[in-house]
Order: C-alpha cells, then structure tokens, then sequence
C-alpha cells in the first residue's frame, strides 16, 4: 500500500478522535457537574487535553503553516481506538 | 454495548474503508513506514587551517514517512577492502532529510588507495523493524595522500612547465596544456589531466588586429580602420617561468607568452605601429588534492593580458581593437575582447601601454570552478564576482567583476564568463567567455532528486470521519436511551405491582369452626354412605356427629332435630 493512501487515513483518524474526545469530555463535564466528583473533573481534563490533541493535529494537517503538529498513523490510530474503548464504556455504563 | 450498536460501528468502519483509495491493499501492508535513500554526493574537506583534506564527506538524501531515529551505517571500500567505516544516528521527522557521513583522513590515508572509493550505506531504523535500505555508490576519484594528516604543500609536483617553440608553441606541465598554433594564430589551453572531458577545453583563434579611427561617438563604432596587423605574422617570446607564494593558495606559478606583431598603415602600407601582447597564465591554489587538483589550477589559473603598443602615423583620435572572433571547433567558446588603448593625435609618436589584468586579489575572487562537476541541479546561475579582478590601465588600478552564467546543455554546461572592467576614461573591456565542461563520465546526469510533495490530505475525508463518528455517537446514545426507558418500565411495572393489593384470601378460620365444618363434613359423607345401599350404619346406631356433639342432644331430643333423625330409632 502506498504511503500516500495511508496518509488518508489519517484524516478520518484524527476526526474520529476529534469527535469523540469532545464528546467525552461534554460527557464527563456533565457527571462532574451533576455530581461534583473531582475524580470525574480530572478525567475530563483528560478527554481536554485529548480534544486539544484533536484540533491541533487538524490544524497541522490543513493548515501546516500556522502549527505543524504532526503524528504517524500507528499512535493516531492507537488514539482512536482507547478513545473509542472509553466511549463504550461511558455509554454502557 | 449493544450489538446492534457494536455491529453498526463495524459497518461503518469498514464502509468507511472501503471509501480510502487503496484500501483494499491494506490487509497486505504490515507498516506504513517507508524511507528511501536516494541522490548521493561527496566531498573533501579541508578546514582552513589544514593542509590537506581532514575528512571526507558523503551526504545521502533520505526521505523518510515516520518519525524515529535512523541509523545510517556506511563502509568505505576500495578493491573490497575495508579503508573506514562511520555511521550517523540521528531523530528524523517524516519528510526529505540530507545526512551527513565523515570518514577520518587518518584512516583514508592509511588505506593508501588511489581510485574511486566505494561507499556502502545502510539505513535502517529500531522503531520499525524492516530490513535495512542498502545502496552503494562509487564516491569520486581520490589519492590517499590527499588525506595525509601531515601535509606540507609544497609546489605542484610535475608543475615545471616545458616549452616547445616552432610552428606551434607549446607550454606544458603535468596538468596544463597551452598551444598557440602560429600559422592559424589559433589559441588553445586546456587541463592534461582530462578526465573524460570533465575540465574545459579552451580554444581562441584571433583573426586581426586593427587600429582605428575614432570619431568621437563610441569606442566600438569606429568609423575607419586605420591599421591592422594579422597576429601570425608576429614573433613569439617565451619568458622563464616565475615562482612565488600566493598569499591565499599558496604556492604558485605563473609563465608569460609575449608576441610581437607590426600593424601595417592600411592606407600607406607602411609599418606604423608595434603592438606587443604578453599573456600571463597564472596558476595556483593547492594540487595536491587530486580530486580537484585539475579544478583547482583550471580555478586559480587566470590569464593575465597585458598590451603594448607603439603607434606613428596617427590622424585623429583613434583607437585598437584586438578583434578576434574566437570558436574551438566543437563552436562551445566564444571569445570577443574589444579594448581602446587610450587616444591617439595627429602626429603623435609615442608608447602606451595598457595592461589588463586579470589576477586574484582575494580568495573569493578566485573563480573556483569546482562546483561545474558536482553537477548541481542547477537550470541557470549566475552570480558576481564584486572584485574578480582588477584591471590596471598604467598607474591607475580599477575593480572589476565577473559575471558568471552556467547553463548545463544536454551532456554539457555552458559556462559565459564576463569580465566588466572600467577605466576611469570611460573605456571598458567586456571579456565574454564561454567555457564548455563535459560530464564525469559518460553517464548522463542524474535526474535532479525528486522530493516527495506534500502528502495531500482530503478536507472531505476528514468531514466524512466526523460525521461518521457523530452517527455512531448519535447511534449509541440513542439505542442506550431507548434501553434505560424500557428499563424504567420495567422497573415502574414491578414497582407497580409490589405496592398493589395483595390477592383476597379466605380469612383464617378458628379451631372450633374449622372443627364444625369437618364435623359437618364428616356428617355428609356419612348420610351420603348411609343412602348408598349395602352399607351397614355404624353400631351405635348414632350419627357421627350425634357423638361429637353431645350439647346439642336437648334442643334436638326436643324435636329440634328430630326430623334428622331415622323413624324407627327414635321409636325404640
């Protein structure tokens, strides 16, 4: 496979992971205020930091010149899967 | 989860697979990692303070798709046997990197090899475990010494030029060839150590010399030639060769060639004038690089042009033009040297000379010619020599710059040289010389390296992953709402049913009255038995319940139950 097909998937990777840490991190900063748990308030600034991990790998990859943030496809797809992992654990439980 | 949600998020992974150009060849890809080593090169060199080469440099492009550290490994061979071996570890990002090998000169030297190394790289990295991209590439030609940690220059070795004197005129050493070919005024000089035609051959045939009258308007639109002299009917001196110490490169040499030529009075036919031309071929630098020893004297070697001319006979201002229209036979050099010797008067009988000179007067000064044969993917150059050279015109001494082109042409470059010298009397000379080089070898040039564009990424592609990951969200959520409210009315029914009324139940009896309604129903099923026929009543004659109940013996003896009573019994 040629590097440049693999390279596509790495837009639908880092949207992926965009959209879930996001949805994530409004899932547990709903908990954290219904239940006003620390425990779930860190967990969101962890689904942050992954929301963050999100937009600056979009930004790197359509607009390079203004942050070159860049990532291989073996972590970005790594990425996704805990964060899809997370999810459904979220959702299930 | 769900498995119908579970079953959903697999659908749309693999429709969205299958949407990726190339995806059905990813099952067979182990790795996406990838790196190409392409577009070798390499070089001597030397600090400035050595004397000879400290190391030698071999660069390789890679391209490389994965972040990691990459180990570049290289062996220097000659004859297959091991001269150095070197290696480079460095982090890369993805993209085009050039790395850097330097193999010692202590251990080039000692492997006292003369010829074009071999140079063995691998490239490999730890992070992905691929087999090592290996390639060989045949380094340039190289001798040993060049590399000895202890060198002196000394002068050029085999750098005593000899001189042949007759028709044609021959100046030569190990390294530099001049011939001047008097029966066809024909010029040439080139570098003995030709290497398949990769130093430039240099060819000028001189026609004429002419004198002119100047009316005044320009320089080179004379109006009248006045006197001419054709260069082959001059004598020709070779002056003894000078040594000296160049403050820049060294050791140097440097050989005169002066001719003598009459210019005739076109109009009297009389001898008019003496023109005396002296060229100076200088040459320096440090020949005992053999890589780029021939480079460095055709580099350092500068022709020095120095005229001298006595003129009688002269009406108005005039002026000489040492016209030459000069080609070498394969028509790659062109060169054209106009130069005014000051003005002349009516009657006037004198000497001027003029000198053009051509001479370093600093290290960037030297044209250095080295880079023609790295072949750099160059379409067009051209840049400036601020003072290349200084052009002295009696006492007076004036900067002057080079103009370099180079445009390589098919198997060749075609290098224009211009030298622009001005004199403070306006008069100027323009030297327009084209110098052809050949190719290391006979192998074309390497197509320029390819670098791998920028990997482009689909906007879409990426529109398409989020509303894919939103339908897959949007799908869950939904499906796990849709099971918390079955789950509620569930619960709500259970609820519903604990808290209701409970069944109605026969109201717990008491002894006595649980003992009457057995009484009673013994009572029945023993009147039932006494009208069946053939059964015999019990021997007491009584009821069973007569005998349970003695307390209601009196109401019933009263008549009471009397009626319940066998007519015969209650008779005896």
């Amino acid at each position: 496979m040629k590097a440049m097909d693999l390279e596509l998937f790495k837009d639908v990777f880092i949207a992926w992971m965009t959209v879930f840490s996001v949805t994530l991190f409004i899932i547990s900063v709903i908990s954290y205020l219904r239940t006003r748990n620390r425990r779930l308030g860190l967990v969101g600034l962890a689904f942050f930091m992954f929301s963050v991990k999100g937009v600056a790998l979009t930004i790197g990859l359509y607009w390079p010149s203004l942050w070159n943030v860049t990532t291989d496809l073996p972590s970005l797809l790594f990425d996704v899967l805990i964060l899809l992992i997370l999810f459904f654990a979220t959702v299930r439980e | 989860m769900d498995r119908l949600t579970l079953c959903a998020s697999l659908a749309a992974c693999l429709l969205l697979l299958t949407l990726v150009p190339g995806a059905g060849r990813a099952a067979s890809s182990s790795t996406d990692a990838y790196f190409v080593m392409e577009d070798f090169s390499d070089r001597p060199v030397k600090g400035e303070e050595s004397a000879s080469y400290d190391y030698l440099e071999v660069q390789a492009v890679v391209h490389v798709n994965v972040s990691g550290f990459f180990n570049l490994t290289a062996r220097l061979e000659y004859s297959r046997a091991e001269i150095s071996r070197t290696s480079n570890n460095t982090y890369l990002n993805p993209g085009t990197h050039t790395m850097v090998l330097r193999f010692r000169n202590q251990d080039i030297y000692s492997g006292q090899a003369i010829g074009n190394y071999l140079v063995l790289l691998a490239l490999r990295t730890p992070g992905y475990p691929l087999d090592p991209i290996e390639e060989t590439y045949q380094a340039g030609f190289y001798h040993f010494s060049d590399f000895n940690p202890n060198y002196v220059a000394p002068y050029p070795p085999g750098s005593e030029f000899s001189f042949t004197d007759g028709a044609t005129l021959t100046v030569q050493n190990s390294y530099f060839v001049f011939s001047f070919d008097k029966s066809r005024a024909s010029m040439s000089y080139y570098f003995a150590k030709d290497k398949d035609g990769r130093n430039g051959r240099f060819t000028v045939s001189y026609l004429r010399v002419l004198g002119y009258l100047d009316n005044g308007d320009s320089f080179f639109q004379r109006s009248e030639t006045t006197h001419a002299a054709d260069i082959q009917n001059g004598t020709w001196r070779c002056e003894s060769v000078e040594k000296g110490i160049h403050r820049a490169f060294g050791p140097y040499l440097r050989f005169n060639i002066t001719y003598t030529v009459n210019m005739v009075d076109l109009r009297l036919g009389s001898a008019v004038s003496v023109l005396e031309v002296t060229f100076s071929f200088y040459m320096t630098g440090n020949p005992h690089a053999s890589a780029d020893r021939v480079l460095t004297l055709a580099g350092s070697t500068q022709v020095e042009l120095r005229v001298t001319l006595a003129l009688s006979h002269i009406i108005g201002g005039s002026g000489l033009v040492l016209e030459q229209v000069a080609e070498d036979t394969t028509r790659n050099h062109e060169f054209l040297m106009r130069d005014a010797i000051a003005e002349y008067r009516l009657g006037e009988k004198n000497v001027r000379r003029a000198e053009q000179k051509f001479s370093p007067l600093a290290d960037e000064s030297i044209p250095k010619l080295a880079f023609i044969n790295r072949w750099e993917p160059v379409v067009y150059g051209r840049y400036t020599w601020v003072t290349a050279a200084q052009s002295s015109f009696g006492n007076l001494t004036v900067p002057a710059t080079t103009d370099v082109s180079y445009i390589p042409e098919g198997k060749q470059l075609r290098l224009f040289l211009a030298y622009h010298i001005k004199d403070p009397k306006a008069s100027f000379l323009v030297i327009n010389d084209t110098l052809a080089f050949g190719l290391e070898g006979t192998n074309p040039p390497p197509p320029p390296p390819v670098r791998p564009g920028p990997t482009p990424h689909d906007p879409l592609l990426y529109v398409l992953g989020s509303i894919l990951a939103l339908s897959i969200i949007f799908l869950t959520m939904r499906l796990r709402s849709r099971s918390y409210v079955e789950e509620e009315e569930q619960i709500a029914q259970i609820e519903e049913r604990e808290l209701g009324e409970p069944p109605e139940e026969p109201a717990p009896r008491s002894i006595e009255e649980k003992a009457i309604g057995e009484e009673e129903e013994a009572r029945r099923r023993w009147e039932k038995k006494q009208t069946e026929p053939g059964e015999s009543p019990p021997p007491n004659g009584a009821s069973p319940g007569e005998k349970d109940t003695p307390g209601k013996e009196g109401p019933a003896g009263n008549g009471g139950s009397g009626d319940r009573r066998p007519a015969g019994k209650g008779g005896g």
